[in-house]
């Protein structure tokens, strides 16, 4: 027997800023089960790309304006500037003070970040609905241009200094594995260097680069807004256009050269962590190209391979071996697979105990691999891998501390990566397309020694 | 290059939020079930909280996780751990079992059409877990590797150092770390033991939120959670934090960074100056443009993420600033860290500064409210001190009441720096010399 023991919560009344008030829904007896992103798209006269989404189930909205310039995009000698770049852009603008644009959000209820990623840096702000002019407004007065002196430079690059010490310097496996399977995984140096920046170059940096790269990459052109959450439609669109058209058109950059030659051999590394007091273990495989159906058979063999309890390496590694605690496998380190171009590594990473080699390990992750034949196939495998990644993909739409960011991720991601945001509503059928053969054929093509590299990393401290 | 500026819009009208209320239900062996419908991905989200049974003793600290592991890797009923694996992974979820001093939590994912199945599997795996011989020692050396790797990092040390100083070494809460002979002993009959006194029907507690189905809901949780048994030891009482005032440090050669971490106990979620302890806590330190953030980041570079956070546990709160600073400023940033919060105990904020922050309070509220799981843990959190959902519907106004001055007799009453414990993780040779000009830091200790 169930026994109801609280019902209903109401407010008494409204308040003067804001009101939270239960009410009573009709829960439908009907899930829909299909993924659906419905985006409008606009674009205005100097190019910037406009996306809209709407939800009004809960009146917060989120504003993201990405910019197609990443870590690859940095020039040779300034490692680090996409992302110090970043930081500056919270410094101020022609409108808004140092900071300011984080009291502004802060101070209607909102919130806000910033984030450097391999082809895009991206920013937003989760702000209550009735905000969304104010952060139009004041994203506009950001794309105008930023208002840094050095004093704002030398500070933010200190900020940014601390970040990678906190990251990456002061802790065991803090290169571990992304930039060290980034460095040695790709030839193309605007794939293998340090995204985070080489403290020499960071310290080089002045404000002469400021004013390039800001002319060079922030212009609406090379931009996408997206609008995620409750707002009326032609409203919305209204103050777009009021704040951005007017920011002056500039042509597109051009595109830096990310392709790689292919690789022959496999690569093999040994580092020494002088933090660490276990080994560690990286296998990276470069991935097929980008909204191929290889690319997504090799997503679907991620998950088969190493997401949840039941994933083949999981199972092998940790439960039959005990060599270690967990399996870790990315196609995309700073991110997900839907969210950066090829080239790209599917990476399975793992930090193991000193009795065990790194040669034995491999061989078992190769015995695995190679089980994935045709001839005797468990299609269950493959049933289970695409409701995995079903499932994951709903995730990425909840839960992520911003409402909407993640919606505005993906929209934001496929309008700036394959030209069109209505995309990211086929990623289930591209999934779903992927055969049995198919699986199999980009294991035999891809997880293959000479398309790998591995990464040993040798503790320096005795246990 | 520049168009032309246009002037700072007004804020448009407020919307407001309107959610629907959690219904509470409770099953007659006294387990309570609570649920809300709330966001678009057609997914549910089911998490299962039992309360544990707290004793300490020095013997068993990590006993609650090695179970857990047990439970997650063990299997139940007649599925052994793969199968039970497969199982959830063939509706799209996982299930995750942890475990701290508080409560043991079962969870899980799973799209929306898979309640039911979800629920059953659940039900299994809290009530006949199987806990098999064999995988005993492979767990058991996941948590030997997990103590090792927790060695290595400066937070964990700075945090078991100050963790230690407010909450004493005979306290679960001040031990954050087992001793390793102890955890080699762990077996299987611990675990088994340790699970007949937790588990319990009427510690436990299911929050279920998402896109789901009622009457399956309804229907499921009677049918896989009735026949649960009500049984387990009686709930202990845990001894308060304590003033310790007290420096203690942790040496890392050639670090960096020094990862500081200092506070003092404060007060309990639920008690009266709780809400004001929050908006002082995001004014201070707990926000992107909190004073101390502004002070030690933005103004003078030497931190990254610096941030203040109210830790809690059920009848007890502490009040904690973190920073991880390059080792040369160290006490040039406790200094700036005590400087910050000497002004706030002595001079009111002012009013735009205190709007501006509860603004930004309000706001968290609602998006904590926005989104299933955030919205779950606000409950799980209410639950675990005892706040009725009531308070839900004064809190924004309760927020909006507060003044200046109630804001500065709340760091007056409850941040007093000469009973702070301070713990650092550092290169004890290059900042023990400047940390002893830092007025009102007690003299050191080093921690072993």
């Amino acid at each position: 027997m169930i026994l109801i023991l609280t019902h209903v919560h109401r407010c008494q009344g409204r308040y003067i800023y804001m009101c939270f008030i239960f009410k009573e829904v009709t829960l439908s007896s009907s899930i829909p089960t299909n993924f659906e992103l419905p985006v409008d798209r606009h674009v205005l006269s100097n190019g910037l790309r406009i996306l809209l989404h709407k939800d009004s189930s809960s009146p917060v909205v989120c504003v993201a304006v990405y910019y197609h310039v990443g870590m690859r995009s940095e020039p040779k000698g300034r490692t680090g500037f996409a992302h110090l770049f970043e930081h500056l852009m919270f410094q101020g603008s022609q409108q808004l003070g140092k900071m300011e644009l984080v009291s502004q959000v802060q101070s209607v209820g909102g919130t806000l970040n910033g984030s450097t990623r391999f082809d895009f840096t991206n920013y937003w702000e989760v702000v209550p609905s009735h905000a969304l002019e104010l952060v139009l407004w004041m994203e506009a007065d950001r794309m105008r241009g930023p208002n840094i002196t050095e004093t704002e430079l030398v500070n933010q690059r200190d900020v940014v200094k601390n970040e990678i010490k906190v990251n990456v310097l002061n802790r065991p496996y803090g290169t571990f594995p992304w930039l060290d399977v980034q460095e040695h995984a790709f030839d193309n140096w605007h794939n293998n260097h340090n995204g985070y920046g080489d403290m020499v170059d960071l310290d080089a940096a002045d404000l002469k680069d400021v004013e390039e790269f800001f002319y060079r990459y922030y212009s609406p052109r090379n931009a996408v807004l997206c609008i995620a959450g409750d707002f009326e439609t032609e409203e919305a669109l209204g103050y777009a256009e009021k704040y951005f058209a007017d920011i002056p058109a500039q042509e597109l950059p051009v595109p830096v050269d990310i392709s790689e030659s292919q690789q022959f051999q496999e690569r093999n590394i040994h580092k020494i962590d002088n933090m660490a007091s276990r080994p560690a273990l990286a296998v990276a495989y470069r991935t097929p190209e980008r909204g191929t159906k290889e690319f997504y058979a090799l997503g679907l063999l991620n998950s088969i391979l190493t997401v949840g309890d039941d994933s083949l390496l999981r199972q092998r590694l940790v439960r039959q071996k005990g060599y270690t605690s967990s399996v870790s496998g990315s196609m995309n380190f700073l991110g997900h697979m839907h969210n950066a171009e090829t080239p790209l590594v599917h990476t399975t990473s793992l930090i193991h105990d000193q009795d065990v080699s790194p040669d034995q390990i491999l061989d078992d992750m190769d015995e695995v691999i190679a089980s994935l034949k045709l001839d005797d196939f468990d299609e269950d495998l493959l049933v289970r891998a695409k409701t995995k990644v079903r499932s994951g993909l709903y995730g990425l739409l909840s839960g992520s501390g911003y409402p909407r960011f993640g919606v505005a991720d993906l929209l934001s991601s496929f309008e700036l990566l394959e030209g069109n945001a209505e995309n990211a509503s086929d990623i289930p059928r591209r999934f779903d397309e992927v055969s049995a053969d198919d699986l199999v054929r980009t294991a035999s093509n891809y997880l293959v020694p000479e398309n790998r590299t591995i990464i040993r990393l040798e503790a320096g401290v005795s246990p | 290059m520049s168009g032309a500026l246009l002037p700072r819009p007004e804020l448009g009208d407020i919307r407001p939020f309107e959610a629907n209320p959690r219904e509470i239900n409770k099953l007659d062996n006294g387990m309570e079930v609570s649920s809300f419908a709330l966001g678009r991905a057609p997914l549910v989200f089911l998490r299962l909280n039992i309360r544990n049974h707290r004793v300490f003793n020095r013997e068993s600290i990590w006993l609650e996780r090695f179970s857990a592991q047990y439970l997650n890797e063990g299997g139940a009923g007649s599925y052994d751990p793969d199968s039970l694996a497969r199982e959830f992974s063939s509706i799209g979820g996982q299930l995750h079992i942890s475990a701290d001093e508080a409560a043991t939590t079962f969870s899980t994912t799973v799209p929306s059409e898979s309640l039911s199945t979800a629920l059953n599997l659940l039900g299994l795996a809290v009530k006949e877990p199987t806990f098999p011989e064999q995988e005993a020692e492979r767990i058991r050396d996941n948590l030997l590797r997990e103590l090792e790797l927790s060695l290595d990092q400066p937070q964990v040390a700075a945090a078991q150092g100050f963790r230690n100083l407010v909450y004493g070494d005979d306290h679960h809460f001040g031990n954050l770390l087992p001793q390793r002979e102890y955890l080699q002993e762990f077996g299987r009959g611990d675990a088994l033991n340790y699970w007949s006194e937790q588990q319990s029907a009427d510690r436990a507690h299911i929050y279920v939120s998402g896109q789901f189905d009622r009457e399956v809901l309804v229907n499921e949780v009677e049918s896989n959670f009735s026949n649960w048994k009500v049984g387990g030891v009686a709930l202990g009482d845990l001894g308060p934090a304590v003033w310790n005032h007290k420096t203690r440090l942790f040496n890392r050669d050639q670090a960096e960074q020094s990862t500081i971490y200092m506070g003092l106990p404060v007060i309990a979620p639920g008690e009266s100056d709780w809400i004001a302890l929050e908006v002082l806590n995001a004014l201070l330190g707990g926000s992107f443009h909190s004073r101390i953030t502004l002070n030690i980041r933005e103004d003078k570079g030497y931190t990254y993420s610096p941030r203040s956070a109210l830790l809690t546990q059920p009848n007890d709160g502490v009040w904690l600033q973190m920073a991880d600073v390059t080792t040369d400023v160290t006490a040039a940033a406790i200094k700036e860290i005590l400087f910050e919060i000497s002004r706030i105990r002595t001079d009111p904020p002012e009013l735009d500064e205190l709007q501006d922050i509860k603004q930004y309070m309000v706001g968290s509220f609602i998006r904590q409210m926005s989104e299933p799981v955030s919205r779950m843990g606000h409950f799980v959190f209410s639950d675990l001190h005892g706040i009725s959902d009531d308070e839900d519907d004064h809190y924004i106004e309760q927020v909006m009441n507060l003044q200046p001055e109630d804001i500065r007799r709340t760091a007056e009453t409850y941040l007093d720096p000469s009973r702070f414990s301070v713990s650092i993780a550092g290169d004890i040779d290059r900042i023990k010399d400047s940390l002893s000009s830092v007025e009102g830091l007690s003299p050191f200790e080093t921690a072993t």
